[in-house]
């Protein structure tokens, strides 16, 4: 199960896409998901997908990775779309029980938002395969920056993220170990009633938050031993930089947000029929 | 009663591009009361071939049988493997979890269903194995000294009485002191047991000293195996993986490079004191 959350796991190649500007990418995916909200036609949905198509292709990412990440996400898939279906309404009814009618207008709808939410996650799952987690925290925090003028502690905030996102592969590692040790001590994690399961997680818990607070604390000194003190006058190793290829990707987004504003205002006049707004 | 291992290879996340072969045709056939030594660099498969032996994981291809128990069966009784088979695995005081070092380590008799006379019988028969004082078991584990918190974690698994014992690294980030004690604990339990003991160690000195056999882990293969006087009278091939030889098997490389005959095979310091004994060197003599 854990390992089939593609989102936040980093895909390792090099491609136009993990070159891009962190910044970028995040302002990107951001325009992207409002750009899923404001769709409102099959047609929209499509010019949707076609960017994600190219997106992908650029990234080079295995689309078997961008499907594993879905996994994840079945039952939140599974209930959007029979809610969607039972619940919509409509005239041509096929199905009707209690308060449920199953009609021809919410079968499309659910169609529409199941696709919607598929789109959403591979979309916000290419950032996080393309983009290192180090390399992302940058990205936020120089976004964050302005908010330091209403002092807001961007700088922490983000040495925050990072050192949270360096320590999860060490825990999961460090879980993994203890799992097998107290296994190795006759420990069973899967057998017996709730209360046994919730007991048997103790000898797991115990050492991994021993261990999670002794590293935070050697970290700290660490820290301190090279005199770090926060963000004021820090200067950074990688600095971001706009390329070329960030101007093809903002006009690429540009070219995305004026179809999608076509979308949500011309084709459903147009195209009443395919359209049928939603 | 023995460990029979055959053709065993393991490849961890097959299918990914993180897909890695830890283990490769593996073949070894480990007797009954046999102190092994498994030596080989980081990355050589050691602890995958020990996370075998009870069942931890299982092997991609190939067979592996111990104490008559066959892991390649569908259904392995892995609660009777782990009694029989305890694993201690590196720095194994991160696993203490208990309120005072004597509930931590009955809790590997207690997952047996054990009655509970016989727990506190090997809680106490444990902690003295290890030498703890009896002062130390109501006290928390997490109060202890380094070394005296790795002793209270060796005897969480010797209380379930192994009959197989594998240590990965027992040693590792000890003082002589702390790593004469825990080599000596283990040799008390291997006497008193006839248990067979399986030693992960990159101390070649210890190893020279203390095993029966050493097998010598390359790139998830075995490269050698044998006594620990053929394995370390290979200091070529050794070094050629990465691999210190003991001390004296050096010193007797240096004595022979400077024309001494020094006979091949001595590889302890008491070795080496007879042999410069005898030979009169420098005007020792044996009284």
């Amino acid at each position: 199960m854990l390992k089939d959350i593609t989102v936040g796991q980093y895909y390792p190649i090099d491609s136009f896409v993990h070159r891009l500007d962190p910044r970028f990418k995040i302002i990107a995916v951001f325009v992207y998901i409002i750009a899923a909200f404001f769709v409102k036609t099959y047609i929209g949905l499509g010019v949707l997908f076609a960017f994600l198509c190219v997106c992908v292709a650029a990234s080079k990412l295995p689309v078997r990775m961008l499907l594993r990440g879905l996994k994840a996400i079945y039952i939140l898939l599974a209930f959007t779309f029979v809610f969607n279906a039972l619940l919509s309404g409509g005239e041509t009814v096929y199905f009707s029980f209690w308060i449920f009618r199953l009609t021809k207008e919410g079968l499309v709808r659910a169609v529409f938002m199941a696709l919607r939410l598929v789109l959403l996650i591979t979309g916000a799952s290419v950032l996080t395969l393309t983009t290192a987690p180090i390399t992302l925290t940058d990205g936020i925090e120089a976004l964050l920056r302005p908010l330091a003028k209403i002092k807001f502690p961007a700088h922490e905030v983000a040495m925050m993220m990072t050192i949270a996102l360096r320590f999860i592969p060490t825990l999961m590692e460090e879980a993994d170990r203890i799992t097998k040790a107290q296994s190795a001590r006759g420990a069973s994690f899967d057998e017996g009633g709730l209360l046994h399961r919730a007991k048997a997680v103790i000898p797991l818990l115990v050492p991994l938050f021993v261990s999670a607070f002794r590293r935070a604390e050697e970290l700290a000194m660490a820290m301190e031993a090279r005199c770090y003190h926060g963000g004021e006058g820090r200067t950074r190793l990688h600095v971001l930089k706009f390329t070329w290829r960030d101007g093809v990707g903002t006009a690429a987004f540009v070219a995305l947000i004026a179809l999608i504003a076509l979308d949500a205002s011309v084709f459903v006049v147009l195209f009443p029929m395919l359209s049928g707004s939603f | 009663m023995s460990i029979t291992i055959k053709h065993l290879s393991h490849i961890y996340a097959p299918g990914t591009p993180f897909e890695y072969a830890a283990l490769s045709d593996v073949c070894l056939e480990i007797p009954d009361g046999q102190y092994v030594a498994v030596i080989g660099h980081t990355g050589s498969g050691k602890s995958t071939l020990i996370q075998h032996l009870n069942g931890l994981i299982r092997p991609t291809s190939g067979s592996i049988t111990v104490q008559g128990i066959d892991l390649t069966e569908k259904k392995v009784p892995l609660r009777e493997l782990r009694r029989r088979v305890g694993l201690v695995f590196q720095y194994p005081e991160y696993q203490l979890f208990e309120e005072t070092v004597a509930k931590d380590v009955a809790f590997g008799p207690g997952n047996l269903g054990l009655s509970q006379e016989e727990i506190t019988e090997r809680v106490n028969e444990a902690l003295n194995l290890v030498g703890l004082p009896e002062s130390v078991a109501e006290m928390s584990p997490f109060d202890l000294s380094g070394g005296q918190k790795r002793r209270a974690a060796i005897a969480g698994v010797l209380s379930m009485r192994p009959e197989v014992l594998v240590l990965d690294e027992p040693i590792a980030g000890l003082d002589p002191l702390g790593r004469h004690e825990i080599l000596s604990l283990v040799e008390n339990y291997r006497r008193k047991y006839g248990a067979t003991v399986i030693l992960v160690s990159h101390n070649m000195d210890d190893v020279a000293d203390i095993a029966e056999r050493v097998i010598v882990m390359n790139k998830g293969t075995v490269a050698l195996d044998g006594s620990p006087r053929q394995v370390f009278s290979q200091t070529e091939q050794m070094r050629s993986m990465g691999l210190d030889v003991p001390q004296v098997a050096i010193l007797a490389d240096l004595l022979r490079s400077r024309g001494m005959d020094v006979p091949q095979g001595i590889i302890t310091e008491q070795e080496m004191l007879g042999y410069l004994l005898d030979k009169g060197v420098a005007g020792c003599s044996r009284t």
